[in-house]
């Protein structure tokens, strides 16, 4: 059955937004027949939008539905999604003023371009451009069903090909308005998007646990709840859950910002200072993100009874809120997955067009065919995602998602370590990196494909952790051990374009602070 | 002229940009920055990745039990250590 009031208010957000993304072409207006102005909005973006930009980017739709899903099936292991968030700013803090130095003096638009004027190796380029496409292309798929999860709930249900209507349209105007519009487009709509976020939390942790009797009450029929259940879940993680819960929150901080959007994201900034004082403000979206996979708890305590745990969230929603409310939710949630897919396949247009397109296939493209060839990237690319929706199995997708989080890190010694010290050689790195795919994705093929974790058996100690942490390990052994080898056998080490002083974004920002003054 | 400019930040290679850094190295720069602060950042760490230090019911506060809202803390917690880093190293 349809809800024709939520339906209603969910389809004037929608509009309202469709109408933003188009907008946004004309704000801070640049010439979008430039990658560096479609495809990073011309680095100029202040503390208040890259706050939004970022929060919009990395706290996708699928987290919200995703994470209480998680704590909906297990309890506090789904927790692991709080300390991963805020461990993850202190890393972007050290790391990340250094890669906008770089990339801003010498125009670099993708951690692949990094990579290929650091360590001059072309193939190590490559490798990163591939897993970085490769973990992205599955993300973008998730968002969808973020977007499915919700249509479902309004009760849109039609026969055959008809189901997918409403997620196309929504797909195709996405499409339209990130080829016109650029990273303008999820920026500006990410405005809107996070303060509707903001108010269906705090509503929610509020109007949700009150109607429900209290925390207190929500934290003791979950605990009875999850002790009845057969699957093991638990209120308060047990011992045996240590590791793994500390080794997922820490493998996924590495992984988050070198994905190839998180860092578009990043160098979208006008500044160093902007993503320093961001790594201080972005926490307010961790807390936020805490009270969404309380939704979890409270849909336990609510006896919510879900189809799947993806639609715990929504169900909570159609059974604790007015349909008004909900229909506000929901479109919160699909302008939520439209803001990530966006920059995803900017991302990965970004990433094809200079390190495929530039490098292999027409290194004498002009400014305006590149950014031509960009626009064209994002919308094949979305294109797939919808096409991987909507014809394979949801389950695939949510494999290679979990697949991609551990490929991603193993671009972590070129990217970050580069950002430090040249001492490792580019060769050592592109044996890691190719060790710790090979690795890390044969430990999670032992689950069958069904889990991250990987249990490590040393003599009689079994220790289960995050397979992208034992992958890295494996991966900074082959690497550190190669690159004294390679360096004692003399295999010729290329040439770095990059110098010291380029990696301090207070010399970059003065410098053009100094040529504005000069203009 | 802002078109020129503009112009300038995507050719790197440009020589106005190599001569404005070395100017900025050269000027006798007052160094107040202090990377000792830094260490703050360790902290969250320290306080996160070991579970079994937070793993437990009680103290029960407003009605969550010690695992939870002893994370809900340290989110707080690392925004404030971060902002104290920045502005603590803030070169002006």
């Amino acid at each position: 059955m349809v809800n024709w009031t939520e339906l209603s208010v969910f389809v004037f957000f929608f509009l309202l937004v469709t109408a933003l993304g188009f907008i946004a072409a004309k704000w801070k207006r640049g010439d979008l027949n430039r990658i560096e102005e479609w495809g990073l909005a011309g680095r100029r973006f202040g503390t208040l939008v890259t706050w939004f930009l970022v929060g919009g980017d990395f706290y996708t739709a699928y987290t919200v539905i995703a994470v209480p899903a998680l704590v909906f099936g297990l309890g506090a292991m789904g927790f692991f999604a709080l300390p991963y968030t805020i461990i993850v700013y202190p890393i972007v803090y050290l790391t990340m003023p250094r890669l906008w130095a770089v990339a801003k003096q010498h125009g670099f638009v993708t951690p692949a371009d990094f990579v290929r004027g650091r360590y001059g190796s072309p193939g190590l380029a490559l490798a990163i451009t591939f897993t970085g496409i490769l973990a992205t292309m599955p993300y973008i798929a998730l968002q969808l069903v973020g977007i499915q999860v919700v249509i479902r709930a309004l009760g849109v249900i039609g026969a055959g090909w008809m189901n997918d209507l409403p997620l196309i349209i929504a797909f195709v105007i996405l499409a339209l308005y990130t080829y016109t519009s650029g990273l303008r487009a999820p920026a500006l709509i990410a405005l809107v998007k996070d303060t509707m976020i903001y108010l269906m939390v705090i509503a929610a942790v509020i109007m949700i646990p009150a109607a429900l009797g209290g925390y207190a009450e929500v934290f003791r029929l979950a605990d009875r709840a999850l002790d009845a259940k057969s699957t093991a879940g638990h209120l308060i993680l047990p011992a045996a859950g240590f590791s793994a819960y500390a080794t997922l929150a820490f493998g996924s901080a590495l992984a988050a910002f070198v994905y190839p959007h998180t860092i578009t994201g990043i160098l979208s900034s006008a500044s160093g200072h902007v993503i320093k004082r961001n790594a201080a403000l972005l926490p307010a979206y961790t807390f936020l993100l805490g009270l969404i996979a309380l939704l979890g708890l409270m849909a336990i305590a609510a006896g919510i009874n879900a189809p799947t745990p993806n639609d715990a969230v929504p169900q909570l929603f159609l059974k604790m809120f007015p349909p008004w409310f909900t229909g506000f939710c929901f479109a919160a949630i699909v302008i939520g997955a439209l803001v990530p897919a966006a920059i995803m396949s900017i991302a990965a247009a970004n990433l094809f067009t200079r390190n495929i397109y530039r490098e292999y296939i027409r290194p004498d493209v002009s400014k305006q065919q590149e950014a031509k060839v960009a626009k064209l990237v994002s919308l094949v690319v979305k294109l797939g995602a919808l096409a991987f929706v909507i014809f394979l199995p949801l389950q695939y997708a949510i494999v290679l998602q979990l697949l991609g989080g551990i490929w991603i890190v193993e671009t972590f010694p070129s990217i970050i370590f580069g950002l430090f010290t040249r001492w490792l050689h580019h060769r050592a790195l592109l044996v890691g990196w190719a060790a710790g795919m090979i690795t890390g994705t044969a430990m999670v093929a032992t689950s069958g494909f069904k889990s991250a974790i990987y249990t490590l058996h040393l003599g009689s100690m079994s220790i289960p952790a995050y397979a992208g942490v034992y992958a890295l390990a494996i991966n900074l052994i082959v690497t550190v051990v190669l690159t004294v080898i390679f360096d004692a056998i003399g295999i010729k080490r290329l040439p770095d374009k990059t110098r010291q002083e380029d990696y301090d974004e207070d010399a970059v920002t003065v410098m053009s602070a100094d040529l504005k003054k000069a203009a | 002229m802002m078109r020129f400019i503009m112009r300038l930040n995507i050719v790197p290679e440009a020589s106005n940009f190599r001569t404005i850094t070395d100017s900025i190295k050269e000027k006798p720069q007052k160094k107040t920055s202090n990377k000792a602060w830094n260490w703050l950042l360790l902290l969250p760490f320290l306080g996160l990745m070991w579970p079994a230090l937070y793993a437990k019911t009680d103290p029960v506060l407003f009605g969550f039990p010690f695992f939870y809202w002893y994370q809900f803390v340290w989110v707080i917690v690392s925004a404030i250590l971060t902002g104290v880093v920045y502005l603590a190293t803030r070169r002006r």
